[in-house]
């Protein structure tokens, strides 16, 4: 087994027509993806790579079982993609679309918790089993080159480090398990610790890897979910963006979420909380790879 | 985008707000003051304000006309007031705290009230309360949170707080706070002050919105960070430019994605390199936007090394992009004679490589080429060898 999406995880994506769906489709498909169907509305009855496209997630499901969908729809339709399966209770949405408004991406978040479905994303690059499936564009067409099966875990808030990392523990022969881009805007729909949780209960996993940055408390949360003793595998993390801390208040850089504001969002308070629950400290990404090593034995 | 304390007031007032009775000076304007007390305030973005001499109180007509032209030519924290507002003054009985913005601990907007508002609110004990979007924020809502504050005026001031979240949603806010609300000798409720930033993502719903651009610390924009902004204004595809950040460093810098810029510029200046700016370009944008944003990074005068660097692309083109990168080359006024290293993975990396080979030794350009076998902060050090 693998967290969020295996080899069985049936797949839909809304915005399937558009370029950035169509490429996702085709590269999913590639990877061994059961896409099963797709939604752009008035589009239905189309085919995108042999895959059925529909005019609603109503209708994708009235012939489909879905387990997860993957919106990449532009983002002033994103909520009205996102509410859609919210009302049809699809257990896992995977956002892709960058720039979402905040407000459009806190109601679906209230409206996902109420309804007991998972969020990951927005601004997600995906999320990768490798040798099982993908969702949305980890990895593009060739996943292969940074991704092999293993048993680290890697959480990241940024889908270019999500690969850099993986690469990273890839050459030094520790494959990953999942890989789950959660996107580095201010709100999420799924932060480090509460992916902890399914890791923790994940067999295959030995070891979790994170990359996470200035902004927000999501990693003050996670060292104090570690701290608590709710997450007993090791935990090496590297936090970027020291030099954004020295711009002014407000400022955000590369990501919507990495701003400081007021106390909050310091890279070095965050060090110092992980390294405090017993979290390792890499320097630089590179040493991310040989710190999971020595806790592994 | 942080919005002056007149341009947040005139949006709480459309929203039922009572706001101070005042006028917007601007340099150049001939002001005749028409009573003898007031408030003169500079507009700026910065915090801290009044400490720092922003606001001045004047007690005949003659001074307010002094203050104006001292506080227009004053600057906060390096920041020259964009104009000045004079208002009434006010008389103050109670000063509350009122404010609504987004929370990551909650993952929701929350309402942040104090009933001790004013300076030093940081230092103070403030409620903090979520508001679940997935329901309806009701009048009754709004009066419990504030009797858990222990506002004294808890039923008049919900109105208050309710017309706030309106204004909230309405305008797309990331902050909306109001910081007096002040409750005068006469009974009335008003905004001494307002803070707030609007949700740049929003901005294409919000057409009435006529804010000139800015940056969010209220510096001016340099030549660069405007032409830099306006190559993702032109043009939605991928973002190329709205991120560049100028400095007074000599290494040029063109990055990808978001966290492998932090973590290339953060390891650049632990080596001791000093960038001439941050950027970063992402989402796969076309050639013609890298090739504008190159050519207005590498027209910053004094480069000593150009540094294009980024992890293992998903799904951005490095042929396309870094073929824009190479076109900016052929076409900038100065041929470029200092050091470029470039680190770079993804697809179409090795057609990528082929190009770049030839037409540098074709045009005599001289570049260093790693792929994702050499950690990216690696080449931090590579650049700054070969830059000194």
């Amino acid at each position: 087994m693998s967290i969020l999406v295996d080899e069985n995880t049936q797949v839909l994506i809304q915005g399937i027509t558009g370029s950035e769906g169509s490429k996702a489709c085709k590269n999913m498909l590639a990877y061994g993806t059961r896409v099963v169907a797709g939604v752009t509305p008035k589009k239905g009855g189309q085919r995108v790579e042999g895959v059925p496209v529909y005019d609603s997630v109503r209708d994708a499901k009235k012939n489909h079982d879905a387990d997860a969908t993957v919106i990449c729809v532009p983002a002033m339709f994103a909520k009205e993609a996102i509410m859609e399966a919210i009302e049809n209770r699809i257990p896992l949405i995977n956002v892709l679309t960058e720039h979402i408004p905040i407000h459009d991406t806190a109601v679906c978040l209230a409206h996902a918790r109420k309804a007991g479905v998972r969020i990951v994303g927005p601004s997600s690059v995906g999320i990768i089993s490798p040798g099982k499936a993908k969702l949305g564009s980890i990895g593009g067409s060739g996943p292969d080159r940074a991704f092999i099966k293993g048993p680290i875990g890697v959480i990241s808030k940024s889908g270019g480090m999500a690969s850099e990392i993986s690469l990273i523990l890839t050459r030094a022969g520790l494959g990953q398990s999942t890989v789950v881009g959660i996107g580095g805007d201010v709100l999420i729909g799924t932060i480090y610790h509460e992916l902890l949780e399914l890791f923790e209960d994940d067999p295959e996993t030995k070891g979790v890897v994170i990359y996470g940055e200035l902004g927000g408390t999501y990693e003050e949360q996670l060292a104090e979910f570690v701290k608590a003793g709710r997450f007993t595998k090791p935990v090496a993390a590297f936090i970027g963006g020291d030099f954004a801390s020295t711009l002014p208040e407000g400022v955000a850089l590369g990501h919507a979420g990495a701003l400081i504001e007021g106390n909050v969002g310091h890279p070095r308070a965050k060090r110092e909380a992980l390294k405090e629950a017993g979290v390792m400290i890499a320097s630089v990404p590179g040493e991310l790879a040989d710190l999971m090593k020595n806790a592994l034995g | 985008m942080k919005l002056y304390e007149f341009e947040g007031k005139r949006l709480l007032a459309r929203h039922g707000i009572q706001v101070p009775t005042g006028i917007v000076v601007k340099a150049g304007d001939d002001h005749t003051p028409e009573h003898d007390i007031a408030v003169v305030k500079a507009q700026v973005l910065c915090g801290g304000r009044g400490k720092a001499g922003g606001i001045k109180v004047a007690n005949s007509k003659k001074q307010i006309k002094e203050h104006i032209t001292a506080l227009q030519d004053i600057a906060i924290k390096g920041e020259k007031p964009s104009c000045i507002l004079v208002e009434e003054k006010l008389e103050i009985k109670k000063e509350y705290y009122l404010s609504i913005a987004y929370d990551t601990r909650h993952r929701t907007p929350v309402v942040i009230a104090s009933a001790q508002g004013g300076v030093d609110i940081g230092d103070k004990e403030v409620l903090i309360e979520p508001i679940d979007l997935a329901e309806e924020f009701t009048k009754e809502k709004a009066t419990d949170i504030l009797r858990k504050a222990d506002f004294d005026d808890a039923e008049k001031i919900s109105t208050i707080l309710l017309h706030l979240y309106h204004c909230f949603t309405t305008n797309d806010c990331r902050v909306a706070e109001i910081n007096p609300l002040i409750k005068t000798r006469d009974g009335r409720l008003i905004a001494a002050d307002a803070k707030i930033v609007v949700d740049d993502d929003a901005q294409n719903r919000h057409p009435e919105f006529d804010f000139p651009p800015r940056s969010a610390s209220g510096r001016k924009l340099t030549p660069y960070e405007l032409a830099a902004k306006q190559i993702d204004a032109n043009d939605h595809r991928g973002t190329a430019g709205g991120s560049f950040y100028d400095l007074d460093g000599d290494i040029a810098i063109l990055a990808s994605g978001g966290g492998a810029s932090l973590t290339c510029v953060d390891a650049l200046m632990g080596y001791g390199g000093k960038p001439a700016n941050y950027v970063e370009y992402s989402g796969n944008p076309p050639r013609e936007k890298v090739k504008q944003l190159a050519k207005v990074t590498l027209s910053k005068p004094n480069i000593k090394g150009c540094w294009v660097v980024g992890g293992t692309a998903n799904f951005t083109d490095i042929y396309e992009t870094l073929g824009g990168f190479m076109d900016a080359l052929d076409e900038l006024k100065e041929k470029p004679t200092y050091p470029i290293v470039i680190r770079r993975a993804g697809p179409r990396d090795a057609e990528a490589f082929e190009m770049i080979k030839k037409r540098a030794a074709m045009r005599g350009y001289d570049i260093t080429l790693f792929s994702n076998d050499v950690p990216m902060t690696v080449t931090a050090k590579t650049v700054l060898e070969k830059a000194r």
